[in-house]
């Protein structure tokens, strides 16, 4: 095959099945991840224009502020994903903190043979 | 077949079939087999349940003079029931790769313990059933094999056994005031009258039923024990115990104002944790903690709406959740872990457990055309129309949270992300049908939710709502404007670098206060001990000594008050004492 030399990993793309690399393969290409962030926010803001020309009949005062489903979706996930940061810091702890670490990941991963590559 | 039998087999409770599936489990022998008695079950109960008739009586028998009503069906049990019964047959087909006899019969057990639960219409009854369920799934997560899992099944069976003993002990308290241990009936046509919370009975039960549906603070046994479980193991789980506690809230507790809240606080805080969690098997916890949480809201407004708003995510909460579990699972099996920091890019050869979890994503989303979005609406709707706007708000927020942990997080770290160089196999067979039918039912709800809201306990008020509110342009609009501007929201802090990175640890919860601070007490008390034990009893030992040196000295033949002529001295003052009694009672007679 002549496909081109993998960009972030060294079997990237080597081994996808045939299935994978139709429903998936694109999510690899820089370009097609551009082109999804641009499209998502295309639609974000059509969805939002399209706030004026529905009539909107929400049961609470705050429901009927323009494009507000749109914002509070956008402010609470970023407040979600941003508290991530100090709550990570303040209350992660070494996975042996109560004396009992999984005894899974990538040793035993590989010991089972499940985990073995597929070939 | 002769109708008399056949009409007795349709006064067996459902669960029973399952349970009895649960005990040939432990002697069947290879897949085919196994597949008969772990399908055949739950679709024996399930063709049993649709085949009886809706006017049937209950049967009913008594015991110490009580009540018990062994079987009946009304509409808020039976759309429990049914869900329980199609996880229990999808599960029965997601754990046919693995022969393993004590899962196998924990797994059916267990599922028929929560069916026949949900059937049942007394408390003794309830309890039996309630306690079954904790010890027969507790093997699922023994059967993991590891510690960490040994410790964490043991925490969980005592937990779960602690709700049991306080639900017999309510139980027990409720029967004695009021005469009768029957849970409160519910019919369709007349308003539910919860029960009184003063009562301290009452208020043993409500705490036992919230046990089992992780309220806050009560919440770690879920957390600690799923991500524990076999890979089948936490998709048997993730069915069962916290539904049937919602369903018996709903049948109890319905309109109660505390579950409101409760339940908000439910929705909000695991997203926190669901974010920085690196386990995504725990991810999925926090994230069936948060769904919960809109059931116990819905049943704590209470209203004909709120209650079908419960039952109906209830129902597709448990297909998508269990779809995501099962999707976990696979990685699970084949990866050897859920950490997200372990996995990433298991696309390129798992392409079909990809797209089964990308239907659950979207389902517990609510995306509209999948499963979430017909049965949240109902409950958001319901809080609407009572004017709950703070509710109303944490809710909403917490929806945008489920699309950041389980729409998007899940998927995406597993799936997705940075490549782990993992190749894994695609998941057996077997589990790709089970996440193929769950999958199915996320998308027939989703498309065309008039089947499930037929079956749910206001039949009409449901078709009502979907004939005026579910599908409105405005409806569908603003759903899709709060997620795709979150979803927005997620690609854009990814370009600007400010997603935080998963890194391995563990996350400390409220568990800390029993792991940590009273695990750490109990061992500071232990070592006090054995260091104090012995100095004490040695003090202990010198001062009996001493009393009874003096003792002796004092009392003996040779002692202190037997020497000289008055050897009888005690018997005078004894004589002189009793006559000032006499004295006072004569002065004083009464």
């Amino acid at each position: 095959m002549t496909t081109p030399p993998p960009k972030n990993g060294p079997e990237n793309g080597r081994d996808a099945t045939p299935l994978a690399k139709l429903l998936f393969g694109w999510t690899e290409s820089k370009a097609a991840q551009l082109a999804a962030f641009l499209v998502l926010g295309a639609l974000s803001a059509l969805l939002i224009l399209l706030d004026a020309s529905v009539d909107r009949h929400g049961k609470f005062e705050m429901e009927s502020l323009f494009g507000f489903y749109g914002f509070y979706g956008f402010a609470a996930f970023s407040f979600v994903v941003l508290m991530g940061w100090p709550l990570g810091k303040l209350l992660t702890r070494p996975e042996d903190y109560y004396g009992e670490a999984d005894e899974d990941g990538e040793d035993e991963a590989s010991e089972t043979g499940e985990g073995a590559r597929d070939e | 077949m002769n109708d008399g039998v056949f009409a007795s087999l349709l006064n067996i409770n459902p669960g029973v079939f399952v349970m009895a599936a649960g005990l040939l489990a432990l002697l069947a022998r290879g897949t085919l087999q196994r597949g008969i008695v772990l399908i055949g079950g739950p679709v024996v109960a399930l063709l049993a349940l649709l085949a009886r008739p809706g006017d049937a009586e209950a049967v009913t028998s008594t015991l110490f003079g009580y009540e018990l009503v062994l079987y009946h069906v009304d509409s808020l049990n039976r759309v429990f029931g049914l869900a329980f019964l199609i996880a229990a047959g999808l599960a029965g087909i997601y754990s046919l790769h693995r022969e393993d006899r004590i899962q196998d019969a924990s797994a059916m057990v267990y599922a028929g313990a929560a069916i026949a639960a949900a059937f049942v219409g007394d408390f003794l009854s309830l309890f039996v059933f309630w306690e079954l369920t904790a010890v027969a799934s507790v093997f699922l997560i023994f059967a993991r094999g590891t510690k960490a899992a040994y410790a964490a099944g043991m925490r969980y069976l005592a937990i779960q056994v602690l709700s049991g003993v306080m639900l017999l002990g309510g139980a027990a308290l409720y029967g004695s005031h009021t005469g009768s241990m029957l849970l409160p009936e519910f019919n369709p046509k007349e308003a539910i009258t919860a029960l009184d919370l003063n009562d301290p009975g009452v208020m043993l039960i409500f705490i036992a039923f919230g046990i089992k549906a992780a309220f806050p603070l009560l919440h770690n046994w879920l957390q600690d024990s799923y991500p524990n479980a076999t890979e089948t193991g936490s998709v048997v789980l993730s069915a069962f115990t916290t539904k049937l506690a919602v369903y018996a809230l709903a049948r109890c507790f319905a309109g109660t104002d505390s579950l409101i809240y409760i339940g908000a606080i439910m929705t909000v805080f695991p997203v926190f944790f669901a974010v920085i969690e690196n386990d995504l098997r725990k991810v999925l916890a926090y994230s069936l903690n948060n769904q919960v949480g809109f059931m116990v809201c819905a049943v704590g407004v209470g209203t004909e709406l709120a209650i079908n708003g419960a039952a109906a995510h209830a129902f597709a909460h448990i297909m998508y959740k269990a779809l995501l579990f099962m999707s976990m699972g696979a990685v699970m099996l084949r990866v050897g872990t859920t950490k997200a920091t372990e996995l990433g890019g298991l696309y390129r050869t798992m392409p079909l457990t990809t797209v089964f979890c990308l239907i659950g994503a979207a389902s517990i989303s609510a995306f509209p055309l999948f499963s979430g979005f017909v049965a949240k609406s109902l409950t958001m709707s319901a809080i609407g129309y009572e004017h709950l706007t703070l509710v109303w708000a944490m809710l909403l927020f917490a929806s945008a949270g489920v699309l950041e942990h389980s729409g998007i997080k899940i998927p995406y770290f597993a799936f997705f992300s940075h490549d782990s160089g993992k190749r894994p196999q695609e998941a057996p067979f077997n589990m790709l049908i089970a996440m193929g039918g769950a999958a199915a039912l996320c998308i027939i709800v989703g498309v065309a939710p008039a089947w499930l809201y037929t079956l749910l306990p206001y039949r009409e008020k449901a078709m009502e709502y979907l004939a005026n509110d579910l599908w409105t342009v405005d409806h569908v609009l603003t759903q899709m404007q709060l997620l795709v501007l979150a979803a927005f929201a997620f690609v854009l802090l990814k370009r600007l670098g400010l997603y935080p990175a998963e890194k391995r640890g563990v996350v400390l919860d409220f568990d800390w206060t029993y792991r940590k601070l009273g695990y750490g007490f109990a061992l500071w008390t232990g070592r006090v001990w054995t260091r104090l034990g012995p100095a004490i009893t040695e003090i202990w030992r010198g001062l009996a000594a001493r009393i009874f040196r003096q003792l002796t000295a004092a009392f003996s033949p040779e002692g202190e008050l037997s020497r000289g002529a008055l050897s009888g001295s005690m018997a005078v003052w004894t004589a002189i004492v009793l006559g000032l009694v006499l004295v006072v009672t004569a002065v004083f007679p009464t």
